[in-house]
């Protein structure tokens, strides 16, 4: 037949903070003290299979033996509560398993930036520190809301420190925050507050195509920007190089501040192969730069 | 002026946006309005091609179909540039705050109707959430003017409709007046921004 | 009360046989089919004897009516009798009155037979009065490519029909009655996901509709196959051949069917995906399965059958968790698991040793068991040699099918 357990241990499966102290009571069944003839002195607390120290226990009455750990490092799984049954052969009563680990720190370092995908497909990655290890279970959620509307949260994959938002509305400020907690407690970042499309890395433009002029000391550059204009207006960044040479020369930023499809670079050598590459960012500076284009190379009438 | 003068006063003593605030939420929400008239005359074009003819043919032009809890915004242009800031603003906060439900509604029937046409999903989708955005940066403007906040939004279409021709058709039309109520917004918000520059 | 009374009125001055108006009991419509069902008592007990009746169904439902010939056996006692009628256009397009008569054809009689009188008229339940809305019909129907297809449009009082499209093009106009006009459409094409639409523009400034889904039966199932990876399911997969170009509600439902254990399952497809597959539930003591998988629309069903014994269609999951270690200058121990329960076969398994100048192949067979990691030792390395690994695996006693190829995995021997 079944054979019935002689006695529990509380807290049942505990998850404890490492460091902490902790006590775990052995309560003895009023049947098995007559049975076994067992007394809660006779209790003997094991972790794993080494005997905790005596001076650790406490009889608190016939039936309940108590165990105390000023610190919780030195525990580990399984803690047992065990007696020497007619005093000769030692009989396990209970075991628990002990869970340790920390509560999360503070979510630091919150930030995001928006990632164009294609023309109309948009991704927030926002990124943080997670904090130290709590060696538990740690559900992050990166939390977000407009100023009169809760948005869905973001579940983090496979990690614990960014997330993924593929609904970006741009012109509507976005309060964003991370929440992360476990069994031991919870924890919440700073809040971050911003307008989605001040934070954009814009794809670089594309199709670039450079011709000759008459002039031989200049080439026209023309290309499409691959986020349209009603999102933002972009300024630009143009780099060149004489085709057999590694030195990248630029066209100075102030010359490509406003929003173009075309530029005219001038100052070049006569009959001569120049290699060209651009990028984009947002007009007013708030955002972050493209990548640089694929390059493209002309060849500047002869003299 | 008169006006702009009795909104700033009353918008004072009830908001604790400052001027400067006003007229950036102002200046954004304009660039909203100016991104939700892109891509509302997209979505009727994306919705049109969709519906074979004679939706999709250029001078398919069905009788006005009333959409519940969206009146098209008829007023004529005098009689809403007649029309004080904050009446014109409750009017878009109105719109706004109901047409993310019915766009939803169409999203659903197109989804049956449609189940392949994945673009016009996303477009729908991305509709429905600019028109939430909008409705909420109205309401901050409007809370900051002092001027009430809009009705609570009636939710969507109704049941689902009793045919597919009525689902094209009142779908048709919800994506008509959200291009309508797009450009009446734009001209609204760009009036506005002359009120308040930054 | 004579036989002469019911069916049959003796005229004093000539002998003349005509039967009494026969009465219609019963007139309902099926409008999804457009199908008339009329009822009505032959009064056959009248006759003591099986005598020839023949009938006149008159159905007005245009300026012109259509007169249809039935005939029947009255057999001495009363019977009713059942008659349909299919029309060519939706029965809401305009009202039907419905009359019948009879004649007796009593061979024995050498007088003169008439046709009884026409019965009271009968007319389809509340559709013989003028439409409230204005509408087109049919609504949503489905029909095969091909079809011929009659639409109609019923406006109101004051109302006219300036034209009526079908998608673009315009269709000249029937006029059914003073609320309903029609345009008859040939050999319709397949329509478009969303359906192709029918317009009915009204004067003044009313527009309606409908929609006409068109499309396909659906095909025989094609490459039915169906093998089990875990021994837990076995997964039947498919092409669903031609494409039916309806969506939806109006796709193609597929249902796998096994007749030994009689257990059927309603597969859930992805209309967007090519490939079909549909999962069936191992069973402990079943070796054999007798699939059909059904495939039906609103146009017409195939099926295809496929009779399997499922230990002859194992096809393993890819190796996972592949390691490999050593500790000797000639051998390596090779671990990987399996997902699935191969408890009652014994599995095949081949492993590949390649290094930069050779490539071989060693097959290893094992007892299967059940969700389990698998071992074997590679033996007659070379020393501080560095190989790659990889295994794949599959049934031993009945060949199926090669899982894919674990990753590989590299290992270089100890020295000698």
């Amino acid at each position: 037949g079944l054979v019935q357990s002689c006695g529990y241990i509380i807290p049942e499966s505990p998850v404890l903070t490492l460091g902490s102290n902790f006590t775990a009571l052995c309560i003895l069944n009023e049947s098995c003290l007559d049975f076994g003839n067992i007394r809660a002195n006779q209790i003997i607390w094991k972790i794993k299979n080494s005997v905790v120290p005596k001076e650790q226990y406490r009889v608190i009455n016939r039936t309940v033996s108590s165990v105390t750990f000023s610190d919780t490092s030195t525990l580990a799984t399984p803690l047992t509560c065990n007696v020497l049954a007619d005093g000769q052969i030692e009989q396990n009563i209970y075991g628990i398993a002990v869970t340790l680990g920390l509560p999360p720190e503070k979510p630091e370092n919150l930030s995001c930036i928006v990632h164009q995908m294609s023309e109309t497909k948009f991704i927030m990655t926002c990124t943080w520190n997670p904090g130290r290890d709590t060696f538990l279970a740690t559900d992050f959620r990166l939390k977000s809301q407009w100023p009169l509307e809760t948005l869905p949260d973001c579940e983090p994959q496979g990690v614990n420190n960014s997330c993924d938002i593929s609904n970006v509305q741009f012109f509507v400020n976005l309060e964003v925050w991370v929440e992360a907690k476990n069994a031991l407690g919870k924890a919440e970042s700073e809040h971050i507050d911003f307008d989605p499309v001040d934070i954009v890395k814009p794809l670089p433009p594309h199709n670039l195509a450079v011709s000759s002029r008459e002039l031989p000391t200049v080439l026209k550059l023309s290309w499409e920007n691959q986020i349209t204009v009603v999102v933002m207006e972009l300024k630009f960044n143009i780099r060149y190089r004489i085709s057999d040479s590694p030195d990248w020369m630029e066209v100075p930023p102030e010359d490509t501040a406003s929003h173009r499809t075309s530029f005219t670079v001038q100052s070049l050598k006569p009959y001569t192969k120049y290699v060209f590459s651009l990028r984009c960012m947002k007009k007013n500076g708030l955002g972050y730069w493209s990548d640089w284009s694929e390059e493209k190379s002309g060849v500047t009438s002869e003299a | 002026p008169v006006d702009r003068a009795n909104l700033l006063s009353s918008a004072s003593s009830s908001s604790s946006l400052s001027q400067q605030e006003v007229a950036t939420k102002i200046k954004q929400t304009h660039r909203l309005t100016v991104l939700l008239k892109h891509c509302s005359e997209q979505l009727l074009a994306e919705y049109v091609r969709h519906q074979g003819e004679p939706f999709s043919s250029p001078d398919f032009q069905p009788p006005a179909m009333a959409v519940p809890g969206l009146p098209s915004p008829s007023v004529p242009p005098e009689a809403w540039l007649a029309l004080s800031d904050g009446k014109r603003l409750w009017h878009l906060a109105a719109a706004y705050t109901t047409l993310p439900g019915l766009l939803g509604s169409v999203l659903q029937q197109q989804a049956e109707l449609n189940p392949l046409a994945s673009e016009l999903h996303r477009q729908l989708e991305a509709a429905a959430r600019q028109c939430r955005g909008l409705a909420g940066n109205l309401e901050g403007i409007m809370g900051a003017l002092g001027v009430p906040g809009p009705p609570p939004p009636s939710s969507s279409l109704g049941g689902p409709p009793p045919s597919a021709f009525l689902a094209k058709l009142s779908g048709y039309h919800v994506c008509r007046l959200h291009r309508d109520w797009a450009m009446r917004s734009h001209e609204a918000l760009g009036l506005l921004r002359t009120k308040y520059p930054l | 009360f004579s036989w002469e009374v019911s069916c049959l009125r003796n005229d004093k001055s000539q002998p003349t046989l005509i039967p009494l108006t026969p009465q219609i009991l019963n007139l309902s419509a099926d409008f999804s089919t457009y199908t008339l069902y009329l009822k009505w008592n032959d009064s056959g007990s009248v006759f003591q004897h099986e005598l020839d009746a023949s009938w006149q169904i008159q159905i007005l439902y245009k300026e012109t009516m259509e007169t249809i010939n039935y005939d029947s056996k009255l057999t001495g006692k009363d019977s009713i009798l059942f008659w349909n009628w299919t029309s060519d256009i939706p029965l809401e397009c305009t009202s039907y009155y419905v009359k019948i008569r009879c004649y007796i054809n009593e061979l024995y009689f050498t007088g003169r037979k008439e046709w009884s009188e026409w019965s009271p008229v009968r007319t389809v339940p509340e559709k013989d009065t003028k439409p409230n809305s204005a509408m087109v019909f049919p609504q949503d129907k489905v029909v095969l490519v091909g079809s011929n297809v009659t639409f109609c449009c019923l406006y109101n009082e004051g109302k006219s029909v300036k034209f009526m499209n079908y998608g673009s093009e315009s269709y000249p106009l029937l006029r059914l009655s003073k609320w309903s006009s029609a345009i008859k459409v040939q050999n319709v094409n397949a329509s478009i996901p969303s359906g192709t639409n029918i317009l009915c523009s009204l004067v003044p400034d009313d527009l309606e509709g409908t929609v006409l889904f068109v499309g396909y039966a659906p095909d025989t199932p094609q490459n039915l196959n169906c093998e089990t990876r875990t021994f837990i399911t076995i997964t039947c997969s498919w092409n669903p051949g031609r494409p039916t170009a309806l969506y939806t509600k109006r796709q193609t439902k597929y249902i796998l069917f096994e007749r030994i254990s009689r257990e059927k399952v309603t597969c859930k497809v992805d209309e967007l995906n090519e490939k079909h597959h549909c999962d069936f539930p191992v069973h402990a003591n079943q070796k054999i399965y007798n699939f059909t998988l059904g495939a039906s629309n609103p146009l017409g069903q195939a099926e295809s059958s496929l009779l399997i014994d499922v230990n002859q269609r194992v096809h393993l999951e890819t190796p996972d968790k592949f390691t490999v270690s050593t500790n000797s200058s000639t051998n390596a121990h090779l671990s990987w698991y399996i997902p699935g329960n191969f408890i009652k076969i014994r599995l095949l398994c081949q492993i590949e040793i390649s290094n930069s100048n050779s490539e071989r192949q060693l097959n290893v067979s094992m007892a299967g068991a059940e969700n389990s990691n698998y071992r074997a030792r590679v033996d007659a390395l070379h020393p501080y040699g560095t190989y790659t690994f990889r295994v794949r695996c599959s049934a031993s006693e009945y060949f199926w099918r090669w899982s894919k190829w674990s990753e590989g995995k590299k290992l270089t021997t100890l020295e000698a």
